[in-house]
């Protein structure tokens, strides 16, 4: 794997400001400070009469339960910002490779199909970035194997960011060719090393 | 309109990627590649797995074919991941009894002495054919001679040529694509050869002056071609008898039977399209009569080959196989989107209206048939823009989700084989998908 | 025979004897029975036999021997003199025996001191007649000798000094002696003895060779053999290495250059040496000489730190840089300081330009390293550096660079405080300058740059701070300024959305409130104030508020002003009627304050002023006035007053009590509504107080009291939890061990009657809250042992789940029985637990019938759930198919919880203990990890229950436990597993909670990354 740095110093995005649900979560819906001073004892100890199960300390959410919290761009981003970029020891969400923006959740086009498609664009750090297609393989075998298997994964170059984008694109969508990528010891381990600071 | 309802699940599936299945040509079995590395071979009659091939690759098993008439001793080629392409052999079962001449005859020449009992039901690793740089994405045995094809992401097609049991030797590398051969396929009669590229483009290779050569390049596809087929030369009754037809579909009927099978192609751009041969104007001579040998590049060998039609575009998408039915002429396809589409090619409902026409004139799309001017005319340029064709092709069955939210990979007509089989010559649709399993549909009219 | 005979036979077979035998000689010359004539002539034949050089070595060894046993003023001054002249003259003609040579002259010395001559001689003899060294291979003579020279060194430094002077080529045959000595031990010595030379010779025209000498080692590599009887490390090693190199300034042109080439190796340790060497040669070479290489490290160091390789070598390099600059503040001449820090200066301020960047960042963390070395520095940086940035600041539009340079500016006045805690009244007019322009840019920058920009207005929060931190720095009025900037961010800052800064905010808010406390007082807290109505309409925003406000009160400085003005607001809140939300959270906020808040104390304890100013007040308003306030807000003033109270002594805990007995006691003794409803506060006033302020026949009221409410039936969950608690805080602090008994009849709820008494479950609810108290006490064991006992046999009733269910609590953490609250804490009393009831409850597993199995499984986990690993590890095996049961439990998701937490801490320490049942294990978290399980598979236990649904801290649980067998099982247990967990698992992809999907994808990556069998090559 040839690893000469196209860019050997790319801006870095500090992490404060990467997209993340912590932050983007209203302030009113977090839990105060003062909730823990007076913790709520282990109920086990309650009244006779209700049934232990039926407040066990995690009964809080069986009524979670009915709220499906479904799979959206920033939960996407989140799978593949932490991967770490081939030549720099750094996240592609801290070099703006992925961006929230440029995540796209469609969903099933009628309501017989179960079908969503996830569509990413990668801004490779530079216009010559001999591993774009490196970096695209990492994002597509991530996102094959964290999304259920209803998801169909597209994953592109951003137009205007690559001269070989297309040669890319047309890589990235052929099933047949990741599948044998994956095949690949070598390609495989490559991979690896870049999804091993994931989550 | 006609229903697809699944008749069973092959059993077991396997726990990962299933890529294609391979009915046997005279038996009730079909073959699936499997990730795994290995075969499976499960019976058509009760839906359970029989025998497995394993141990001879070292990647996926991508694609597998039977060796046409092949009697007593079934023999399958597998194209791998692993740029090889392998033999086995296994005798057909009671393919022993009262043909023992036969066995001990090809045990002899297949180098494995006097076979013993054990033998009988295991698969026995033949030969492996080495020579493609990387993965292969299709093997094929020829109808009408011992040739074998095979096509890699190297952008070549091999053919090679069984001198005799096991004993293959290379006879053509053709290297005239840009991009992975995806699938190779022989015509029914001739020794034509048809390749679906990641150029985008189709190539048709002929033996000109025995040296196997390009004869036609079919652009059009806007994405890889992922497959190509070619129809049975009887396709065209399936238009129905030749009675009370008007005067320009009988014409259309003569121009078929001139230009022979058709091809049909699907690819990454969601569209199916059936391709026709431009018959030349001196008869051709008929098929397997040896053409004038010539150092000049043969005029006749180039051939023209346009698109007739596409059919209506049913798929959200890319389409990744296209199965053109023996005995009924439909068609299916399968790909992406894990929907398996059924689609019937009829006379165009002018004042011939036959009963259920109504109820598919919604479904009808994609482009018409060329009308007879175009058929006359030398050159047809696609067939946008010509309206009123003669025949129309009409999506007449469809199912969503075939395999649960998988793409499905592959899908073929099989013969029925099982107790419930309603008619002789009933076929089912064999549909093999990303979540390991195989299934059996019915098409129920 | 004589002496010398027997000690040549005895030589080599048995050291020990040989020395008793020249023991015995030595004292024959004391009583003078011997000659030392005759002794020496009586060695003439071996020392001059020509053939067997062992006999002449042994001989000597002999003398050695008889010397050092010799006691001083037995040997006149000639005779030692004498001896002297001989032995060296031996050396002369023949070296063997050298190391017994050595030895003996060394005990010769001790005999009586030499004078400069002799030193001399010996010093002379030695290095020109057995030079070098390593020509003898016993690493003990080599140590002899080397010891000798050592003690020449150490006790005649000046004429072995002379020698160096008198004698040219002396000090380049001293050099050369030790060439080539690899044992550690005689390096040890080495390193050490050369140090004199090294510092007290003139040795100017030997410098290099000198320091080859010691370099050529450098850097050492040395792994001690596993049994190393000297414990000599490679620390040691380095250490003395490093001190000689270090040693003398003219080992500079020699030393950096060396280094340096060094330093470019690709082994990390290497570069550590060679880092940590530099900073010693800083610390010891003259400033001046430093002087002369300043540039030249300064340009090899920096690019440790502008390219990171390993965070400790970068952290080095800045030390050495730093020292470097401290090293030349001090020559007097400002010339070299300014020409060390030119280049510096110019390079920083070119990665300014381009900020931020890895280099930028690089930059400040330069800066700051070097200004913290002194204040001549830091004055020369602010001016080198602080007018370029600003430039640079005001000229950028862009957000990103601004930040990057306020970032770097930052760290320069991080610098700057540290300095002013080193040398307090550090100068800071320079930074002044540039104060007022930095404020305004931060002050910008938090108030108007649009929210989004978290990174830029975070780091000119942390840059307000800093310079608020800084003395002196900025002007009351600016320090104003910034505080109401912050105090304005934290009330007003949009809230919610991207980039919510509040909390940070907050932060420095308190750190701003400890360096400048008066500003906070006058500004932020009225500002406070203003946004806290008195009575409120809509809450959430306040609390927020209030939030904040409490936080203040981690800051002493200003703690006193919070809880007051707290106290204020709530008086004023319950006089305008306030919503009850309101009060509790004001209650809340005081609470907080006196909990995480710091208090002012009295050597270590909470000053008890506070009781009588805040606490007393509350209890008046809250509890003893009936005016029926919520439980939540009384259990709240009990938890204040508990805070304040419980660390005080006896007496003033008394004086309290007997003040509230009285309103108290009717509570106590009779069963009115209000005993009930104050339940909450009492629960928290009694855990305060220490057992010897309550007297006993009060203990005996409460205990009746409680007990009477705890069997009424009439009661909510909240009023039985809290009497229960009561009932095991007086059990367990309150009631004399020896009485225990006793008092339980006298309140009748003697364990044994209520098991048996099954009727109503309040009994064995009451039951176990009893033995609780007790346990943990663990004062009255044999008692415990059979009311334990007696618990147990209930789970055999058919009823018997709720006392299943009930075994958890016995273990369960409790902040009321904790050693604050003075309670009795056996340390043992887990283990008791498990060592009587585990094996009871596993062997009934094995047999009980499904119904009774599934109270003995309940009960089990309960016990678990709360067992440190260690206990569970030694019983593993019968506990394993156990916990599997449980996981079939559908009903019970805290039961499944528990169990899962278990196998999770098995599998991270015995994972062996699991292989022979990684199927089954296996196939239950898998079951476990989906919402619905299959049908038909719920036990009896669960039959009861509608819903057989998994929890999602249920399903991700058992994810994170399925995750950790790929990496702590066997590979050939796994792998077969590998095809079908990955395919299973698809299906948690898609749950329905987040935190359980992560979990799915954490699992699946775990066992995707299983290596497949059959490998192959490419």
């Amino acid at each position: 794997m040839d690893l000469d740095k196209d860019n050997a110093n790319p801006t870095i995005i500090n992490p404060s400001d990467l997209p993340s649900r912590r932050r983007s979560a209203p302030t009113t819906k977090r839990a105060g400070i003062f909730d823990v001073l007076a913790p709520a004892y282990p109920t086990l100890l309650a009244a006779p009469s209700s049934p232990p199960e039926a407040q066990s300390d995690i009964s809080s959410d069986s009524e979670e339960e009915e709220d499906r919290e479904e799979i959206d761009e920033q939960e996407v981003y989140d799978l593949i910002s932490t991967i770490s970029d081939p030549e720099h020891p750094l996240s592609l969400g801290s070099l703006g490779v992925v961006t929230l923006d440029d995540i796209k959740i469609l969903t099933p086009t009628s309501p017989r199909s179960r079908i969503s498609t996830v569509t990413v664009l990668i801004t490779p750090t530079t216009s010559a970035c001999s591993l774009t297609t490196v970096i695209g393989l990492g994002v597509k075998v991530r996102l094959v194997n964290a999304l259920p298997p209803r998801f169909r994964v597209d994953v592109r170059i951003k137009e205007g960011t690559s001269k070989t984008a297309d040669e890319v694109n047309k890589q990235l969508g052929d099933k047949e060719r990741v599948a044998a990528a994956m095949e690949n010891k070598s390609l495989v381990s490559v991979v690896n090393n870049m999804l091993a600071t994931c989550e | 309109m006609p229903a697809i309802t699944l008749l069973a699940t092959l059993s077991p599936p396997c726990n990962a990627r299933t890529w294609s299945s391979t009915p046997h040509p005279h038996l009730p079995i079909i073959a699936t590649a499997c990730s795994d590395k290995t075969v499976r071979i499960y019976s058509l009659q009760n839906f359970q797995q029989q025998s497995t091939i394993s141990g001879g690759h070292k990647r996926s098993i991508r694609s597998c074919a039977w060796k046409p008439n092949s009697r007593g001793e079934s023999v399958l080629a597998t194209g791998s991941f692993d740029a090889s392409a392998g033999i086995w052999r296994r005798w057909e079962e009671g393919g022993g009894n009262g043909q023992d001449a036969e066995i001990d005859f090809t045990g002899g020449l297949s180098g494995g002495g006097e076979k013993d009992e054990d033998d009988d039901d295991e698969w026995r690793f033949a030969v492996i054919l080495d020579g493609h740089d990387s993965e292969i994405k299709c093997v094929t045995f020829a109808p009408t001679a011992p040739l074998l094809a095979t096509c890699s992401r190297d952008k070549s097609v091999w053919i090679w040529e069984e001198l005799e049991d096991d004993n293959f030797e290379t006879v053509a590398v053709l290297n005239e694509h840009e991009g992975d051969v995806k699938c190779v396929a022989w015509h029914p009669s001739e020794q034509l050869l048809a390749s679906a590229s990641y150029d985008d483009n189709i190539r048709l290779w002929g033996e000109d002056v025995d040296d196997w050569a390009c004869c036609a390049l079919l652009t059009g596809h806007e994405g890889t071609v992922w497959c190509v087929e070619f129809e049975d030369a009887n396709n065209i009754y399936a238009l129905g008898s030749s009675e009370n037809l008007t005067s320009e579909q009988q014409a259309y009927v003569q121009v078929r039977l001139k230009a022979g099978p058709r091809l049909i192609s699907c690819s990454d751009d969601m569209t199916i399209r059936i391709w026709r041969r431009v018959p030349k104007d001196k008869p051709e001579l008929p098929a397997g009569q040896i053409k004038t040998p010539s150092i000049w590049k043969n005029r006749d060998f180039e051939e023209e080959w346009i698109e007739e039609c596409r059919l209506p575009q049913v798929h959200e998408r890319p389409i990744y196989t296209v199965n053109w039915s023996k005995k009924t002429g439909k068609v299916v396809s399968t790909g992406s989107d894990g929907k398996i589409v059924v689609y019937e090619e009829r006379w165009k409902s002018s004042k011939i209206s036959n009963g259920d026409a109504d109820g598919d004139v919604v479904m009808a799309g994609g482009t018409p048939a060329p009308d007879m001017e175009d058929l006359t005319a030398k050159k047809v340029h696609g067939s946008e823009g010509h309206m009123g064709g003669l025949t129309e092709w009409v999506a007449v069955a469809e199912v969503e989700n075939a395999h649960d939210v998988f793409e499905v990979n592959h899908v073929v007509w099989a013969p029925r084989a099982d107790k419930d089989k309603r008619t002789e010559d009933e076929e089912v649709i064999v549909s093999t998908g990303d979540d390991g399993e195989v299934n059996v549909w019915t098409l129920d009219t | 025979m004589s002496d010398i005979q027997l000690y040549l036979l005895e030589a080599d077979k048995n050291a020990q004897e040989a020395r008793r035998i020249a023991a015995q000689s030595a004292s024959h010359l004391q009583n003078k029975t011997l000659k030392l004539i005759d002794l020496v002539t009586s060695l003439e034949p071996y020392l001059n036999n020509k053939e067997d050089g062992s006999l002449r070595a042994k001989s000597v060894a002999y003398v050695a021997d008889v010397l050092t046993a010799l006691p001083p003023k037995v040997l006149s001054l000639q005779e030692r003199r004498l001896l002297c002249d001989f032995l060296l003259g031996r050396l002369e003609g023949d070296v063997e025996g050298v190391g017994a040579t050595a030895r003996a002259l060394i005990a010769l010395e001790t005999l009586g001191k030499w004078d400069s001559e002799t030193a001399q001689g010996v010093m002379r003899s030695f290095i020109d007649h057995t030079n070098p060294l390593r020509q003898f291979k016993l690493q003990t003579e080599r140590h002899a000798i080397i010891q000798l020279v050592d003690m020449l060194l150490a006790k005649y430094r000046d004429p072995i000094r002379k020698l160096n002077e008198d004698q040219s080529d002396f000090t380049a045959n001293f050099i050369l002696y030790w060439e080539g000595e690899k044992d550690p031990r005689n390096l040890m010595i080495i390193f050490s003895l050369l140090q004199v030379p090294m510092t007290e010779w003139d040795i100017s025209s030997n410098a290099q060779d000198l320091f080859d000498s010691v370099f050529n080692y450098f850097p050492i590599t040395f792994k001690p053999p596993p049994d190393d009887p000297y414990g000599i490390t490679a620390q040691d090693l380095k250490d003395r290495l490093r001190a000689c190199i270090a040693a003398n300034s003219d080992f500079a042109p020699y030393a950096f250059p060396q280094l340096l080439d060094k330093l470019d190796s690709t082994s990390m340790n290497t570069k550590r040496d060679v880092l940590v060497a530099i900073q010693a040669c800083v610390t010891e070479y003259e400033a001046k000489t430093i002087n002369l290489y300043s540039v030249t490290l300064w340009d090899a160091l920096k690019f440790e730190v502008l390219n990171v390789q390993e965070e400790d070598l970068a952290e080095e390099s800045l030390k050495a840089l730093s020292m470097i600059g401290g090293k030349l503040a001090e020559l007097p001449e400002g010339g070299p300081l300014n020409a060390y820090l030119r280049p510096i200066i110019k390079e920083c301020n070119e990665h300014l330009e381009d900020a931020p960047t890895k280099q930028s960042e690089a930059a400040g963390r330069i800066l700051q390293a070097l200004a913290i070395s002194g204040p001549a520095v830091a004055d020369r940086i602010v001016k080198g550096i602080l007018p370029v940035l600003f430039a640079l600041y005001h000229a950028s539009e862009s957000i990103t660079k601004r930040r990057g340079l306020l970032e770097v500016f930052t760290q320069i006045v991080g610098a700057f405080v540290k300095l002013s805690q080193l040398l307090p009244g550090t100068n800071i007019t320079t930074l002044q300058a540039f104060a007022k322009d930095a404020e305004d840019a931060m002050i910008h920058a938090l108030a108007k740059a649009p929210k989004s920009e978290v990174s830029f207005r975070l780091s000119s929060l942390t840059g307000l701070s800093q310079l608020v931190a800084a003395p002196g720095v900025l002007t009351d009025k600016q320090v104003e300024r910034a505080v109401d900037t912050v105090t304005d961010v934290v009330l007003h800052d949009s809230s919610g959305g991207h980039g919510d800064i509040r909390a940070q905010a907050v932060q420095a808010l308190a750190s701003i409130a400890h360096n400048a406390p008066q500003a906070v007082r006058d500004r932020t807290i009225p500002a406070f104030m203003v946004m806290l109505p008195d009575s409120p309409d809509e809450g959430d925003v306040v609390t927020v508020t209030l939030e904040a406000f409490a936080q203040l009160a981690t800051e002493r400085q200003v703690f006193d002003t919070v809880v007051l003005r707290l106290k204020n607001k709530l008086r004023a809140a319950k006089h305008q009627g306030a919503p009850a939300s309101y009060l509790r959270a004001l209650l809340l906020a005081m609470l907080y304050a006196f909990t995480m808040g710091s208090p002012m104390q009295e050597d270590g304890v909470i000053l008890s002023s506070y009781y009588k100013d805040y606490a007393q007040p509350l209890v008046n308003d809250f509890v003893r006035s009936d005016t029926g306030a919520a439980a939540s807000e009384l259990e709240i003033v009990g938890r204040i007053c508990n805070i304040i109270l419980r660390a005080q002594g006896v007496h003033m805990q008394a004086t309290v009590f007997h003040e509230d007995r009285e309103w108290m006691s009717e509570d106590m003794t009779g069963d009115s509504d209000s005993n009930t409803a104050r339940g909450p506060f009492m629960l928290y006033y009694y855990a305060s107080l220490r057992p010897e302020v309550v007297e006993a026949e009060q203990i005996v009221n409460m205990l009746q009291s409680q007990a009477k409410q705890a069997l009424r039936d009439r009661q909510t969950t909240q009023e039985s939890v809290t009497t229960l608690r009561l009932i095991s805080l007086v059990v367990n602090k309150f009631v004399s061990p020896k009485a225990v008994q006793a008092s339980l009849q006298e309140a009748n709820i003697e364990v044994e009657r209520l098991c048996n008494e099954a009727s109503a479950a309040q009994a064995i609810h009451v039951a176990f809250a009893v033995v609780k108290g007790l346990l943990i006490q663990g004062k009255s064991g044999s008692l415990t042992t059979k009311y334990l006992n007696s618990l147990f046999d209930h789970l055999t009733i058919t009823t018997g789940m709720t006392a299943a269910h009930l075994f958890a609590t016995l273990l369960a953490p409790d902040d009321i029985l904790t050693k604050a609250n003075h309670c009795q804490i056996s340390g043992l009393y887990k283990q008791k637990v498990f060592g009587q009831l585990v094996p009871k409850l596993t062997a009934a597993i094995r047999t009980a019938d499904a119904g009774k199995k599934a109270h003995y499984l309940v009960a089990l986990s309960g016990i678990l759930k709360w067992q440190p690993y260690s206990i569970l590890a030694a019983s593993l095996p019968e506990l394993i198919p156990a916990l599997l049961q449980t996981l079939d439990l559908y009903a019970d998701q805290s039961i499944k919880a528990s169990a899962l937490t278990v196998f999770e801490s098995i599998a991270m320490h015995d994972p062996d203990a699991l292989s022979t049942h990684a199927a089954s294990l296996i196939a239950r978290l898998l079951k476990c990890c989906i919402a619905s399980p299959p049908r038909g598979t719920t036990t009896p236990a669960s039959s009861s229950t509608t819903t057989p649904t998994n929890f999602p801290s249920v399903r991700a649980k058992s994810l994170q436990c399925l995750a950790l067998l790929p990496k702590q099982l066997k590979l050939e247990i796994v792998v077969p597993f590998r095809r079908q967990v990955v395919k299973q698992l698809m299906g948690c992809l898609d749950d329905g909670k987040r935190v359980v999907r992560l979990k799915a994808v954490q699992c699946r990556t775990a066992w995707l990354s299983l290596e497949e069998e059959g490998g192959e090559e490419d």
